[in-house]
Formats: C-alpha cells, sequence, structure tokens
C-alpha cells in the first residue's frame, strides 16, 4: 500500500534541512478528515486551535475547586448546587458545558461517593477539564464496580467498613461531580484558601482532603 | 495468551496506571481529533450520542480482545476511528475521499521531502 510505504520512508539527508518523523498513520488520517471538513465548510480551522488551546490552558480542576469552595462557605449555593448542578455551575459564569447535564454529589462520614464512566471515559470537563490516565483505564473502569473499597485502598484511601460506597456511573448524559467533606481546622479560611486545598482526585471521589 | 483475571482483563491490565503522566494531550493530533469531535457535537453538526455509541464500541471491541492492553493507550485511536465512522455512517464523508486525501497528503510529505 502506498501510505505504508510513505509513512515508513526515511527522509534523505539533504544540508541545512530539519528533518522531521514523516507524519504517522494516525497524523495523516486526522489531517486528512480536518482538511475535507474545513474545505466542505463543516468545520472551522480557528475554532479548532481555541478548542485545543482551552482544555491544554484554561479548564482544569481549578474551576470545580472554585465551585466546592463556594458550595462550603455559602449553604444557599451548595442547596442549589445538589439540586440542580448545571444550573448553579452555570450561575459562576463557568463556561464549556456540552449540553450535559451535571449533578453533584455531596460526600459526608456516612456516604462517600466516587465516580466511574466504564463504558468510555464520560467526565465533567467543564468543571475537572480532560480526565487523568488511570480513569480512561480498562483497569479503573471494569475494577472501581466490582470492588471499590479495594480500589480505593490501592489510592490510598482507607474507608471505615461503616460508610456506606456508592459508585456512581457517568454517561454521555449526566456528569458527576464529588463534593468532598471540608476538612476540620479550616473554619476561618477564605474561599481562596480553601479551593487551593482542593484537589482533583476529591472530586472524582478517589481521595479525601486534609487540611 | 489468554491470561484472564478475575475482573475478565488479563492480569498486567487489572493494574491501575495511577503514575501515568497526566498529559492533556500526548501529541497534536490528539487535541486536533479531540476537537473536532466536540466542536461539530455543540454545533449540532454531529449529534454528540452518535459518536459517543460508536466511541463505547471501539472501546468494547478494542478490551474484548484476548491479551489487550489497557485502552487507555490507545485512547484517542479510538476517538479517532469513532470519529471517522460517525462521519462516514452520517454521510458527512465517503470512506473513498477520506483515503484518497491520505493517500495524497502522504504522497506531498513525498514530494516535499524527498
Amino acid at each position: 500500500m502506498n501510505l505504508r510505504r510513505a509513512t515508513n520512508m526515511n527522509a534523505k539527508h539533504v544540508p541545512g534541512h530539519i528533518h522531521r518523523k514523516p507524519p504517522s498513520e494516525v497524523e495523516l488520517r486526522t489531517k486528512a478528515l480536518e482538511a475535507l471538513l474545513i474545505e466542505k465548510g463543516l468545520l472551522a480551522s480557528d475554532a479548532l486551535d481555541t478548542v485545543v488551546d482551552t482544555y491544554k490552558h484554561k479548564i482544569g480542576p481549578m474551576i470545580g475547586a472554585k465551585v466546592v469552595s463556594k458550595a462550603w462557605v455559602d449553604p444557599e449555593y451548595k442547596k442549589r448546587l445538589l439540586e440542580n448542578g448545571t444550573e448553579a455551575i452555570s450561575e459562576l459564569g463557568i463556561k464549556g458545558l456540552h449540553g450535559e447535564c451535571i449533578v453533584v454529589l455531596e460526600n459526608t462520614p456516612e456516604i462517600h461517593h466516587v465516580v466511574v464512566c466504564t463504558l468510555c471515559s464520560c467526565y465533567p470537563w467543564a468543571v475537572l477539564g480532560l480526565p487523568p490516565v488511570w480513569y480512561k483505564s480498562t483497569a479503573y473502569r471494569s475494577r472501581m464496580v466490582k470492588d471499590p473499597r479495594e480500589v480505593l485502598q490501592e489510592f490510598g484511601l482507607e474507608l471505615d467498613n461503616s460508610v456506606e460506597i456508592r459508585v456512581v456511573d457517568s454517561t454521555a448524559e449526566i456528569r458527576y461531580l464529588i463534593l468532598p467533606e471540608r476538612p476540620a481546622g479550616t473554619e476561618n479560611w477564605s474561599e481562596e484558601q480553601l479551593a487551593a486545598l482542593i484537589t482533583r482526585d476529591s472530586m472524582i471521589g478517589v481521595s479525601k482532603l486534609l487540611a | 495468551m489468554n491470561d484472564f483475571g478475575q475482573y475478565g482483563v488479563n492480569k498486567e491490565v487489572s493494574q491501575i496506571p495511577m503514575d501515568s503522566e497526566d498529559q492533556v494531550f500526548r501529541a497534536p493530533w490528539e487535541g486536533r481529533v479531540f476537537a473536532m469531535a466536540t466542536i461539530m457535537a455543540k454545533e449540532e453538526t454531529i449529534k454528540w450520542k452518535w459518536f459517543n455509541e460508536l466511541l463505547i464500541a471501539e472501546i468494547g471491541a478494542a478490551e474484548c480482545k484476548s491479551g489487550a492492553a489497557d485502552i487507555s493507550e490507545d485512547y484517542y485511536l479510538h476517538w479517532l476511528n469513532a470519529f471517522e465512522r460517525t462521519l462516514v455512517e452520517r454521510k458527512l464523508l465517503k470512506e473513498d475521499e477520506i483515503q484518497s486525501r491520505i493517500q495524497t497528503l502522504a504522497a506531498d510529505y513525498i514530494n516535499q521531502h524527498g
């Protein structure tokens, strides 16, 4: 096949020429789709650059941390957040929702929620950015539902046997964000100080927070 | 080798890759594929559901293979496959025009780089 020959070919040495690896098959396929979609007016190339830049540099767990810290200091906001996560998150001017619902679940000393997407990798991008490698892994997705206590231990989280663990399965339509327990000793902290304490893993439910 | 553990996946795969380096995209093409699918869904040129169902099928098929590696290794390859299938199945692009453009791009590279 021509393509195979083309992609495996080594570039000849030309003095002063900058060596670049030949494009791989996936790079060529991606470029082909992009070029055709742009030519047909189905996609704008500047929009692509913006989205890549946004997910690389602007969206991440710090947005979720803002939501959680606000809920910790503002009981009315917390109530709205637990009732309708999508609306309460939009209230803070957070963009990037793709029409999916975000449901916020509160972790308490009695009930511990943890999120997984068993079928693919659905994740609340707007508030946490793109998922870590382990969240997408076959191991995490297949084992969390079957044995959450053991998997949480592997993450370093030992929960007392009296704590009920609820594993929630994210889908394309419903994405979950966990509202972790506010650590003791943070009573007088500002919203900004609290936000700095909140980790991605605590908002997925695989860890708890300590002050 | 069919070395399936109690989780239905082989033993190596039952290890959660917690220490993997978290790069948003490991290569530029991954970001382009991600952006193409999300933009077209947002603009409703495709339905997210169409793409998502094919992504689930791609991942499911990859994980059913005996001795399959963890899908997080090839995560965006599954995205690319599902996205391309979405475009073809929904008649936004034709399979032969995609193949022909790939050949053209490969030939262009050879012409430019010798």
